[in-house]
């Protein structure tokens, strides 16, 4: 047990000394996907904790992130422009998205609802969130100045000198005592601030989580998703325990969804859709629920994937002289293509249940915590040729795969 | 004169049309007292209602002096009331020490928890295996870390459910000791069909049948009592003769 | 309340039950037997959808003939998934979840990939008729009936009929089933195959009267959950109760607005206020809130509570 972690805790150094470097190494479009994977990551990481902690799966852990996200961007719209920095807006959204999760999380654990109602009870408060959010489009659904805006997602409304404005979510803006000004942390050619902030917090959440599960909260968990009677004979009350980590759980998807919104400035309601929920419990589903960093390997293994389907199979226009069969099978092909990430997800689901039942990391980390001797020797030199390689593609177009 | 710790009155519980349950009973503290009986005989579910996992119909339990009727399980445990059930319900992917830790860890906090782990690990004699994850341990050892989970939160009323059972005959002398070891702080009540087991630790025996209670007394009287030998023979002859 | 009024409520009552009845029954005969939460029935409901729509818009067949041949097509798919893919995994119930969503994700891809992302409707020729000043849809009146004929065949199916019998002693006790000579693995894929079935007949039979779209399952899987959770342990009374009670409640505050909110939009024409109550939208939200509150006064559902006080 101790060694397969200590690989963990080993590949999470080895994930993290080129991500330190990437802003310096590649043009900025790379660190905004990297930033959105590791936000995806995190979202990902709260589900690891839950499922994999305490053996409840949530479909919901995009709802909270939603709410964290449309918080986030209601109180930093209504804010921004009085007290120039986000404090509020961050605290607001984490307490919104903590507070829902706690909510619901009262209502499952104490109503004593089984497992599988959880999850069923979790994917309806999604869908129904998304409802609400698409159904808010009318001029009349506004906070503040913050507009909720339905399908086209939400943005500020301010009153310029000859019309109404409209504005942006801002991005993470702070304006501590003993700062001249505010300083907002943007990912663009001028400043990575923003990549290093989504990363910082990546690793400062890890740790913590890590701690948490290694804790009493954790333990217990671990032992109510082997055995709960059991553990409640010990003089547990496993619904408060359930209950904590819940909420925990909800606070960090609700942290993941503020970054969202700072980060792209935008949020709508596919933050609560279908195919996002689906592609959270891939991401756990598929790096390994056992493990904290499961999340993050699985955001960072399908994001790759998809782009890389969409990038391969090209979107060539359909020349008017092609045969029936031609024009078919292009026409078959682009639509495939368009919903890639819909079947790739779907398929994934099917087959990780099916074949790999517990995902790709601890084979990987049993395997590096058995040949750790030159395992590592193996691992590094592989991981800086990738990047280099990477960088080379980037800065000179020297591609060799 | 020792004061009863557990009073049980006119408890019952019933299954669709069946009588499961129907008892009157006191155990007094630092009792070790057995319970028998033939299959079905309702002592495993009387224990599910006395440690919380099943409300009753009807009648009370009373554990050092409170009414627990119906409480939650955890509950019932904090208040010092610890079980080991009929099938070992050990956390299987948690290492032996792991599940001593969270059974410790309740009463004693993290580090003194560590600590009662660690001596526990000794009683049971499991020392050795403490970092192997608890579904590798064979049946018996299970039921030892069943038996010290039990126990290394100084409950003071221990239930266990069959702690010998499938057992050879060594393991079941190491049992025997466990228990003599567990009642000097706290009361016992043990579910057992091996009489030999029983004839080794009893002192006083409680004959449930048919959900009520059909005989009360030492091992001796329960021997030459004639009811107890026909429901035994009637039902399930070769629990009395085992071995 | 005028008398016409009075009427076309309990009539709109009717039709929220109706639809209720029509998304869970299946889904409760697979739950609720087999103990499998079957997340791909949002789309076996779809499937039905669109072989109406293929069988009438290309192959030309009449109406009603797509809506015969739509459960059978779907009771295939089902039985063939029940065969490829679930039957692995009995005794895993987390993983039979997962895997039907991904089946369910498949899904969905492939019919956006043959038919396209958009919304399409299926013309019918039934008209409305009055009641007082109201009019309404007479094809309520024809859903109504099918939703009570559907309850009442799988009603006498399980009572009545040998499949039946063998079908609940193999839910009651799979290993004394097979031991009594049942071919238990085949019950089970016959089982899932009659709910798949089922979901497709309500995704035919509801087809007319709804947007045939790719990501129609979507919006009716999650008011099927409530609805079988909430019903609890027994099938039949069990979806028929909770669907009455959230049917009753969906349709009262879709019909009637609460209250309003006034917020500082900018609005044409002025005043800018959000009306709480009195659209589908909210009367879904009320659904979700009752439902919640229910299994948190019940855990076991309406019938499980019946169950209990017996």
């Amino acid at each position: 047990m101790r060694r397969v972690s200590s690989a963990e805790l080993l590949s999470a150094l080895v994930l993290l000394l080129p991500l330190l470097a990437v802003p310096w190494a590649f043009k900025p479009y790379t660190a905004n996907v990297l930033a959105v994977y590791m936000i995806y990551g995190l979202l990902a990481m709260s589900l690891g904790l839950i499922w994999g902690g305490a053996g409840i799966m949530s479909f919901g852990q995009t709802a909270f992130f939603g709410i964290g996200a449309y918080a986030y961007g209601a109180i930093g719209l209504n804010l921004i422009n009085r007290t120039q920095q986000t404090h509020t807006a961050l605290l607001g959204g984490l307490a919104a998205a903590a507070l829902l999760a706690a909510i619901v999380g009262y209502f499952m654990f104490y109503g004593r609802i089984s497992d599988v109602y959880a999850s069923i009870i979790t994917m309806a408060l999604t869908l129904v969130l998304f409802a609400f959010a698409v159904s808010t489009g009318g001029d009349e659904w506004v906070i503040g100045v913050a507009r909720l805006g339905g399908f086209n997602g939400m943005f500020g409304q301010g009153e310029s000198s000859q019309n109404i404005a409209n504005f942006q979510i801002p991005p993470v803006t702070l304006w501590l005592p003993g700062m001249t000004e505010p300083f907002a942390f943007k990912i663009n050619r001028e400043s990575a601030a923003g990549y290093y902030l989504v990363l910082g917090v990546s690793v400062a959440v890890y740790v913590l989580t890590r701690a948490l599960v290694r804790s009493r909260l954790g333990r217990v968990a671990v032992a109510i998703r082997e055995n709960e009677p059991r553990v409640a004979s010990l003089g547990y009350d496993t619904r408060f325990y359930k209950f904590a980590l819940f909420t925990i759980a909800g606070a960090i998807a609700g942290l993941a969804g503020m970054l969202f919104a700072a980060w792209g400035r935008f949020v709508n309601p596919d933050r609560f859709g279908l195919a996002f929920a689906a592609s959270t419990v891939v991401y756990v589903q598929l790096g390994g629920r056992a493990s904290l960093l499961g999340g993050f390997v699985g955001a960072a293994i399908i994001g790759h994937l998809t782009s890389y389907l969409a990038e391969v199979v090209p979107f060539a226009t359909i020349p008017p002289d092609a045969g029936p069969w031609i024009t078919f099978l292009m026409e078959a092909g682009r639509r495939i293509v368009r919903e890639a990430p819909l079947l790739v997800q779907g398929a994934v689901l099917v087959g990780v249940v099916l074949v790999l039942k517990d995902g790709v990391t601890p084979p990987l980390f049993r395997v590096l915590a058995r040949h750790r001797r030159w395992g590592w020797w193996l691992l590094l030199p592989a991981v800086l040729v990738y990047f280099g390689h990477r960088v080379a593609c980037q800065q000179a177009d020297l591609c060799v795969f | 004169m020792p004061e009863p710790i557990l009073e049980v009155s006119g408890l019952t519980k019933q299954f669709g049309g069946l009588r499961a349950v129907h008892l009157d009973l006191t155990i007094d503290a630092g009792e070790l007292r057995c319970l028998i009986g033939p299959n079905g005989a309702g002592k495993s579910t009387f224990f599910r209602i006395l440690s919380g996992g099943m409300r009753p119909d009807a009648g009370t339990v009373r554990f050092r002096g409170r009414d627990i009727t119906g409480w939650d399980a955890f509950r019932v445990a904090r208040l010092g009331m610890s079980i080991k059930f009929q099938v070992p319900s050990v956390l299987e992917e948690l290492s032996v020490f792991e599940n001593l830790h969270v059974a410790a860890e309740f009463r004693f906090g993290n580090r003194g928890g560590r600590r009662r782990a660690a001596e526990m690990l000794e009683v049971i004699g499991l020392t050795e295996r403490a970092d192997h994850p608890a579904t590798w341990l064979s049946h018996g050892e299970k039921q030892w870390l069943e038996v010290g989970m039990a126990s290394v939160g100084e409950p003071t009323l221990v239930l266990l459910d069959e702690p010998t059972a499938g057992m050879t005959v060594e393991e079941v002398k190491k049992t025997v000791r466990l228990l003599r070891r567990l009642n000097e702080t706290a009361t016992v009540i043990v579910v057992e069909h091996d009489m030999n087991f029983i004839r080794m630790i009893a002192r006083r025996v409680t004959v449930m049948h048919q959900g009520e209670v059909f005989a009360e007394g030492s091992m001796e009287e329960i021997e030459r009592n004639e009811g107890v030998r026909d429901i035994y023979l009637g039902k399930g002859a070769h629990y009395a003769v085992r071995r | 309340m005028s008398l016409d009024t009075a009427v076309i409520m309990v009539l709109e009552i009717l039709n929220s039950i109706t639809i209720l009845v029509l998304l869970a029954l299946g889904l409760a005969l697979i739950f609720g037997m087999m103990r499998i939460v079957n997340l791909a029935q949002g789309e076996f409901f779809t499937v039905g959808a669109f072989t109406v729509l293929a069988s009438t818009r290309y192959a030309h067949l009449p109406l009603w003939l797509g809506m015969l041949l739509a459960p059978l097509v779907v009771a295939g798919l089902g039985i063939a998934i029940e065969r490829a893919i679930i039957r692995r995994l009995y005794g895993r119930p987390l993983d039979v979840m997962l895997a039907t969503w991904g089946v369910s994700l498949l899904l969905i891809g492939l019919i956006t990939v043959t038919f396209g992302a958009v919304t399409q409707g299926i013309p019918f020729a039934l008209g409305n008729f009055s009641v007082g000043r109201y009019q309404y849809p007479e094809y309520r009146i024809v859903m109504t009936t099918v939703a009570a004929g559907l309850m009442l065949s799988v009603y006498l199916l399980f009572r009545y009929t040998a499949f039946g019998r063998r079908a609940r002693a193999t839910i009651a006790n799979p290993d004394m089933a097979s031991a009594a000579g049942i071919n238990t693995p085949r019950m089970f894929m016959l089982t899932f195959g009659l709910g798949a079935g089922l979901a497709g007949a309500a995704g035919a039979i509801m087809a007319p009267i709804v947007g045939v779209v790719p990501t129609m399952g979507v919006l009716y899987i999650a008011r099927a959950f409530i609805t079988v959770v909430v019903g609890g342990p027994i099938v039949l009374l069990g979806t028929l109760s909770s669907a009455s009670a959230l049917g009753l409640i969906e349709a009262l505050i879709s019909r009637f607005p609460l209250f309003t909110i006034a917020t500082a939009g900018h609005c044409t024409p002025p005043p800018c206020e959000i009306s709480i109550g009195g659209s589908a939208f909210f009367g879904q939200i009320a659904l979700l809130i009752f439902a919640i509150l229910l299994l948190r006064l019940l855990p076991q559902g309406i019938s499980g509570f019946w169950r209990q006080r017996q």
